[in-house]
């Protein structure tokens, strides 16, 4: 009885291939498991040949909630607790980018005036027109029918003012429990969810980089402008947090207070308390 | 052909087998089972109103369509029936940023969906539906082609969205007669929203999750008022109720579902034991 001959090629190619994938596998988790430990730990990760002042420096710092929540030194371009395969995945999987023309697109979409929740932003800059002319925070009673009125005004379906009533509902839960926990002062408020996609633009332009798919000139105008539009729109580091955090568990916390909340929290705690965090040492950059 | 080869051969042959049988038993195991036409009771009196009682008539139909008992708010039937069809509906919600949920946390986010803070609001295919009938509800049945004109107007919409709108309307109306000849809906009566399509999904699957013990009970009581509550404030009666739940089968022209319908559906208005019977005796208590 002979073993047949093709048996002898196949066989060890198959080896190979078992072994390289346990291999890669590997190399990926151990590279990973640094932004892992770092997450776990919760604390402000610093790279020290990186700057930890300055114009840029402040704009990565727009980015910090991410940052941390990944284990990222804040002050890194490029994503140093990441390996490029979770990367990938990442995009993939979870944003639907895989190229640079969709990297490029999801990029300039963070970074526009409108968040992916138009709903969010009526209800929000409603409030935001009825506060300044009131000089005071409107009761949920007065932004409802200031809501309704501007939306029926401009046609909106009958739907999506339900739509626009939950929010209000929503959002004005959200900010007592932000206000509880000190996310918000007692008397503040969010003005708008854009933090959320600068915060992610930040470190979306960080794991382009990473997977080259976009320059570090390229990297670097798309960090920039994500400060830029911070700092003219938000007030301070605390101010841009409340918006980050209004912006992620609207999209995903579901109102269960839990393990999405926590995501928004801890960050905040940690970077409002944390003397390495660039929420500390940067002063707020007034619009230059 | 040695006999070595032969083994190996039959051994590759036999696993195939297997896989194939073990792929074919999983498939046969999660198909649908057929809806049950007959409702089930866990007693033979009467239901008295309570805080439920509202939340059982909600759910109704979807409690008939699976077998289980429509007469108290703690499931009879075998936990791992229930277990199959809650991860089969929270199936959508098992992946997340924050990568595979468990699948206590993707029921509740599957619930949480259809009675939580968006309960209020009509998602998917429906919304073109709802959106017609609301404008119905907004100016009465028999203004309800101006009150579309009227919005259409103001929204700027093109003529074709226009004449689509009336044509869902004229659908609406047709069904609806269709509803009445059947004896769900009385004479001159009308859906007022379709909410109560998903809230009725919901209400079946939170019972289903308190039984199974992946929501937490207080949780689930609480969805379970809620559903209650606003079928209370939305629907009239408890022919609208179930009306509601049954007219996207009508307008979809589904034709088992609408056989199902008229054999399965008549009988909860009538039997004394069914929560619908209950909710119709508290709409006209509770609003007297």
């Amino acid at each position: 009885m002979e073993i047949p001959t093709f048996v002898y090629f196949v066989a060890p190619i198959v080896l190979l291939a078992f072994v390289a994938q346990i291999v890669f596998r590997m190399r990926s988790a151990a590279r990973s498991a640094r932004g892992m430990a770092r997450s776990l730990r919760n604390v402000v990760a610093v790279d020290q040949h990186e700057p930890t002042t300055g114009e840029f420096a402040a704009a990565l710092a727009v980015g910090a909630h991410m940052s941390l929540n990944h284990g990222v030194s804040w002050n890194v371009l490029k994503d140093d607790a990441n390996s490029r395969t979770k990367i990938y995945e990442n995009l993939k999987n979870q944003w639907g980018v895989s190229n640079r023309g969709e990297l490029r697109e999801c990029l300039e979409g963070l970074l526009d005036n409108e968040t992916g929740d138009s709903v969010a932003d009526f209800v929000l800059d409603v409030r935001v027109q009825l506060a300044g002319r009131r000089r005071t925070l409107p009761d949920p009673h007065a932004w409802r029918q200031e809501v309704a009125a501007g939306a029926r005004a401009q046609g909106v379906p009958e739907t999506v003012l339900d739509d626009m009533t939950a929010t209000i509902e929503r959002v004005v839960r959200y900010e007592e429990r932000f206000r509880a926990d000190g996310l918000l002062p007692a008397d503040g408020f969010v003005k708008s969810l854009l933090a959320y996609d600068w915060g992610r633009a930040v470190n979306m332009a960080r794991w382009g980089l990473k997977l080259r798919l976009i320059g570090e000139q390229q990297a670097r105008e798309y960090i920039q402008r994500a400060g830029k539009q911070a700092f003219g729109r938000y007030t301070s580091w605390a101010d841009l947090s409340a918006g980050y955090s209004l912006g992620r568990v609207l999209r995903f916390d579901n109102d269960e207070f839990d393990v999405w909340y926590a995501t928004v929290l801890e960050p905040h705690q940690i970077l409002l308390t944390d003397p390495a965090s660039p929420w500390l040492t940067l002063g707020w950059p007034t619009q230059r | 052909m040695t006999p070595r080869l032969a083994v190996l051969l039959a051994a590759v042959a036999l696993i195939l087998l297997a896989a194939a049988l073990r792929e074919g038993y999983q498939r046969w195991r999660s198909r649908p089972a057929p809806p049950a036409e007959i409702a089930r009771y866990a007693g033979d009196a009467p239901l008295p109103v309570t805080a439920y009682t509202c939340a059982l008539a909600v759910g109704a139909l979807s409690t008939l369509r699976a077998g289980e008992v429509l007469d108290a708010v703690g499931c009879r039937r075998p936990r791992a029936r229930i277990k199959r069809e809650l991860r089969a509906a929270a199936e959508p919600y098992r992946r997340s940023v924050l990568g595979e949920e468990d699948i206590a946390t993707a029921v509740g986010r599957c619930v949480n969906d259809l009675l939580g803070p968006g309960a209020e609001t009509v998602g998917g295919q429906l919304q073109g539906i709802e959106e017609v009938i609301r404008h119905r509800v907004r100016g009465g049945p028999e203004l309800w082609h101006l009150a579309i004109d009227e919005w259409a107007g103001r929204a700027t919409l093109p003529e074709e969205t226009v004449a689509g709108l009336h044509d869902t309307a004229e659908q609406v109306e047709r069904a609806e007669e269709q509803l009445r000849r059947t004896g769900i809906l009385g004479a001159g009566e009308v859906v007022p929203t379709l909410l109560a399509y998903h809230w009725g999904h919901g209400v079946h699957l939170a019972r289903g999750a308190i039984k199974a013990g992946w929501l937490d009970r207080t949780r689930g009581f609480n969805y379970l008022r809620r559903a209650g509550e606003l079928a209370h404030r939305r629907y009239p009666s408890a022919r609208t109720l179930l009306a509601a739940q049954l007219l996207p089968a009508y307008l979809s022209g589904d034709a088992e579902a609408i056989r199902w319908a008229e054999v399965a559906a008549p009988p909860l208005l009538t039997d004394p034991r069914s929560p619908l019977v209950a909710y119709a005796a508290h709409q006209v208590t509770g609003n007297s």
